[in-house]
């Protein structure tokens, strides 16, 4: 075959299990290709192989090839392809994810492992189904735009010895997707037929009081060919199913619901539908079916080869990148009676259940004392245990988790003033430590819960997540004006202001209360406040809040004037850039290694200080044109302005800038290097200060 | 020297090491009526009790009768200087004998710690026609308040170390408390300075427990070195009288401090202080106890600054410029 130009067909295979379907399909698909002449090998999941670990060795391997020789097809299943690179070809098969299974089922479904299945369709060069309703289906889930449609292959040759001695059979693991609940009604409601099962050992009691049921382990499935006149598939959704097409090869009748996939390969004598999810149509379909001779074995065995050929054109197709939809293949079923799946059984579910194991232990971990406790006094015979269903236990810890989590997370709670009290986050990661403060009157408004939301999305960032980030509340309506700070701060215990020195930053918002922010400054000089106005409060606040001495950064949104020099200033366009704000404001406070020199003021050149320079020890460095004249002044601001007169340049250390960003971005005009001096000096840094 | 014709009166909570005191008894050396009070002494149980009330009278153990006086000499008063903070009932207490006064505010301790944190200026309840502050690191912390010096009453003296002897080192910080300006003990400097004893480089006294302030000073009269704290950036009063025992005197002051003694003391050139932090006091001591000539020479840096700028009397100069334009 020319078409093939020596490509070779890599078919993945992230199940392998010889009951599997999709393990079937994947060796018949080979044997049938290399008949044909395309070089093809399955790469399969190893025992034990984790799907991630899979996932990456599948790569290595297919790395191994020259770009452009090779061409992978996998099912959409467990998203196997999610590290192959673009530049080699894949195709999809739609076998009907496992994903949807668990859904129809209603399951818990893994929301990661389906956006990772989502993606690698999304991604997928080709992608083909095996029948129109597997494609019907999957469009419910997924993306999918052009798709090809084609038989699925099954290896010929059935040497076993015929004997049909029972009336219906039934291969499939035994679970409900696979239709367990039909075949159990129709068993129960045929005591005249005589069945017989290949299936795991679930279903053993299950049927155990059924006197015409025979059981086999599910590696007989042959025997049930061998021996039945037909074939029920009971299964919820088959694209084709793998089961019907072994028992066609087998020539033996096939029953099943008219939206599975087989019903578009062919109709009687080969496959016979039933109304879909009756049970009194299904069992008169066994009853036409029983009824009719069976088919010619040489129009069977034509049949599955007419099957095979298709597949083989199909894959061609692929390979050669064009869109194929098979001719006998037809889309016979109405979509809609797949509805009633969604509503049976499709719900999404998402509560993961624990065991009793994982509820033990979560005991001993929280409350060790009380387990030890329980556990003697249960050996005793002290306390009977009633079984406690899962969900109610679920639903209780849950409330308590939260309430616990709450109460950690709180730093303060400050209603009357005259007790003010804070919680200690302790020492760990206290440099990462931010906290928010919202009035306690406020702090339920959407503005402020759309904010928080958005700054917890920020979890590749640690002072920003949900469980790390601290809040607190503080009635600022009744903060006691009259009374002075000083006078306030100390009636606050020397503990409690000792707690905030685990705190690196605070929040504040929308505080219009200056002596709350020099109360924090007073009681811990350390800590950094922040003041972020949202407008949910209006008025002339900002003006007089610039004043003040004790904030280190102002969020504000743009157009308020602002009366004083502020540290640093941020002003937002759209309150939904806060978050953005708040998360700089953060990473710029963590301190930094290494702290470099930045030029600041004045010219620069290069001076022999700089490389003497010790960033342990000075916030920068100053030089001097020439010394301060030493005419006595009497304040310090005096002298500063005189001192600003005999700098030739400032240097300064890469977290001081940032500490006065605002400032020093202007450095040159409106005394803000007179404003900067004076703050940093009182805010506790020093220069080294030399003359050349 | 003309007698003024105010009179002052000093008030503070606590001794404050003896500051208020002095400055009322260099006062009446330059002629100005001025007594010093303060509410209470450091706790009787503490090493500090009774040491810095020399010049200082302590109100809380007076008798009544004393402390009628006490009100009358307020009254009497043209100036109340008030030093760092007074407790409100104390206030109450004087309030109705000072109407006719003015008020003149001196803080001596930092911004955010201990014992001050805020400015208290505004919640004592007077108008203060001047804020003063001591001319150490304070004034970055209150840079509208007017810059003024702390005194050493003591005489200068210089003794020269001899060729040959060890070098006498002082170190006795005053407490262990922590804060960024009120720092004294770094973890380095004590290990440090047993090292070099025990190798016999120095010969050094530290005690551990506070001496009397005039033992100390008798100490440094015969030291040759004296080690303020080399943690915080600041100089205090320890410089001041190292400087006056005509010691090397060893901190860690930054320029802006060293400027603010350098201007209150109208001094054209910054003090001779040996810049000294964890990482170099090593060198800076092994450099002068190696060299006695070099020892000496720094030490009558010291001695010929405290008696060129620093003398009480000429400090003084400050405090009455202050009074003459309040009164």
């Amino acid at each position: 075959m020319s078409l093939t130009n020596g490509v070779r067909y890599c078919i993945v295979d992230p199940i392998n299990s010889p009951v599997s379907g999709i393990t079937k399909y994947s060796t018949a698909a080979k044997r049938i290709l290399e008949a044909k002449g395309i070089k093809c090998f399955i790469v399969a999941i190893k025992n034990r192989e984790t799907i991630e670990d899979f996932r990456l060795r599948l790569r290595s391997e297919l790395m191994k090839f020259e770009e452009g020789s090779l061409f992978v097809e996998a099912p959409e299943t467990r998203a196997s392809t999610k590290y192959i690179p673009s530049s080699i070809s894949v195709h999809i098969r739609l076998h009907f994810s496992k994903l949807l299974g668990a859904f129809v089922e209603g399951k818990f479904i893994d929301p990661t492992l389906f956006d990772e299945e989502k993606k690698a369709i999304l991604t997928a060069t080709s992608i083909s189904t095996p029948s129109y309703s597997g494609a019907y289906l999957a469009k419910r889930f997924f993306e999918i735009k052009k798709f090809s449609v084609f038989h699925n292959p099954l290896d010929l040759g059935f040497t076993h010895e015929i004997k049909r001695i029972f009336d219906v059979g039934f291969v499939g693991r035994w679970q409900s997707l696979k239709g367990i609940n039909f075949l159990k009604g129709l068993i129960g409601k045929r005591p005249d037929l005589k069945f017989i099962l290949a299936t795991d050992h679930v279903g053993k009691s299950d049927l155990s009081h059924y006197k015409n049921v025979t059981l086999l382990p599910p590696d007989k499935a042959d025997h049930v060919y061998s021996s039945s006149r037909c074939v029920v598939v009971t299964s919820l959704f088959e694209t084709a199913s793998m089961v019907a097409l072994e028992a066609i090869n087998a020539n033996v009748k096939v029953i099943t619901w008219s939206h599975i996939g087989i019903c578009e390969y062919a109709g009687a004598p080969y496959v016979y539908k039933a109304k879909s999810f009756d049970i009194n149509s299904l069992s008169e379909a066994v009853d036409l079916a029983l009824g009719e001779p069976i088919a010619y074995y040489r129009d069977t065995r034509d049949l599955m080869s007419s099957f095979n050929n298709e597949f083989v054109r199909g894959i061609f197709a692929i390979i050669a990148g064009e869109v194929y939809k098979s001719n006998s293949i037809r889309a016979v079923v109405d979509p809609s009676v797949m509805n009633p799946m969604f509503f049976a059984g499709g719900r999404m579910t998402k509560k993961k259940e624990l065991t009793s194991f994982q509820r033990k232990f979560r005991k001993l971990r929280r409350t060790p004392i009380l387990f030890f406790v329980d556990a003697y006094k249960k050996k005793k015979g002290l306390i009977v245990t009633p079984a406690p269903s899962v969900a109610s236990t679920l639903e209780k810890n849950n409330t308590k988790d939260q309430r616990k989590r709450r109460r950690a997370n709180l730093l303060c709670n400050i209603q009357n003033w005259n007790d003010i009290k804070f919680h200690d986050y302790g020492e760990k990661n206290k440099d990462l430590r931010a906290n928010f403060i919202f009035d306690v009157n406020l702090y339920q408004d959407f503005v402020y819960k759309d904010l928080l939301e958005d700054v917890y999305a920020h979890d590749d960032f640690l002072p920003c997540r949900r469980e790390f980030l601290g809040r607190g509340y503080a009635d600022f309506s009744s903060f006691p004006n009259k009374i002075s700070v000083g006078a306030l701060m100390d009636s606050v215990d020397l503990n409690q202001r000792e707690k905030l020195s685990n705190i690196n930053i605070l929040f504040i918002f929308d505080c219009m209360e200056l002596g709350f922010f020099e109360l924090l400054r007073f009681c811990n000089p350390s800590i950094q406040i922040v003041a972020v106005y949202t407008g949910l409060v209006q008025g002339q606040f900002m003006k007089s809040i610039s004043c003040s001495d004790c904030l280190d950064c102002l969020i504000a949104p743009v157009g308020q004037d602002l009366l004083g020099k502020c540290r640093k200033v941020y002003r937002y366009v759209d309150i939904k850039h806060v978050n953005l704000w708040i998360r700089k404001v953060v990473q710029e406070s963590i301190l930094r290694a290494p702290n470099y020199l930045l030029p600041l003021y004045g010219t620069i050149d290069y001076v022999p200080e700089l490389e003497m320079f010790d960033t342990e020890q000075w916030g920068g460095l100053i030089i001097l044109k020439h010394d301060v004249d030493n005419i006595s002044v009497c304040n310090f601001c005096n002298y500063l302005s005189k001192f600003i007169g005999c700098i030739e340049s400032v240097y300064v250390r890469e977290d001081v800038y940032l500490k006065y960003k605002t400032v020093c971005d202007d450095i040159e005009t409106d005394d803000n290097l007179i404003f900067f001096l004076e703050k940093s000096l009182k805010d506790g840094f020093m220069y080294d200060v030399k003359k050349i | 020297m003309t007698l003024k014709k105010y009179k002052i009166v000093h008030l503070a909570q606590t001794p404050l090491v003896g500051a208020p005191g002095k400055l009322s008894r260099v006062l009446n050396q330059a002629g100005i009526s001025s007594s010093s009070y303060c509410v209470n002494d450091y706790p009787n149980k503490g090493a500090l009790y009774k040491q810095f009330i020399d010049n200082t009278m302590v109100l809380s153990e007076m008798s009544n009768y004393i402390f009628d006086a006490f009100l009358k000499d307020v009254r009497s008063s043209d100036i109340i200087h008030i030093h760092n903070s007074l407790h409100p009932d104390f206030i109450k207490k004087i309030l109705p004998f000072c109407a006719d006064s003015k008020f003149i505010y001196q803080v001596h301790s930092p911004l955010r710690e201990g014992p001050l944190f805020v400015d208290r200026s505004s919640e004592l309840g007077f108008y203060f026609h001047k804020k003063l502050v001591v001319a150490q690191y304070q004034p970055r912390h209150y840079p509208e308040f007017q810059c003024v010096p702390n005194v050493v009453i003591d005489a200068p003296t210089y003794t020269a170390r001899e060729q040959g002897q060890l070098l006498k080192v002082i170190f006795s910080p005053s407490h262990t408390r922590s804060g960024r300006w009120n720092a004294k003990m770094s973890s380095v400097l004590g290990d440090l300075l047993v090292g070099l004893r025990k190798s016999k480089k120095i010969e050094l006294f530290m005690p551990t427990k506070p001496v009397p302030p005039k033992e100390l000073m008798l100490a440094r009269g015969c030291s040759d070195v004296s080690i303020d704290e080399i943690m915080t950036g600041a100089y205090h009063q320890i410089s001041l009288e190292g400087l006056c025992a005509g010691n090397a005197v060893i901190n860690r002051a930054d320029y802006f401090s060293t400027a603010m003694l350098s201007n209150i003391s109208r001094a054209p050139n910054p003090p001779p202080f040996l810049y000294a932090d964890d990482t170099t006091i090593l060198d800076v001591i092994y450099k002068l106890a190696n060299n006695v000539d070099y020892t000496n020479e720094v030490k009558h840096r010291s001695y010929s600054f405290f008696k060129k700028h620093l003398s009480p009397l000429s400090l003084i100069e400050r405090f009455i410029e202050v009074y003459d334009e309040v009164s």
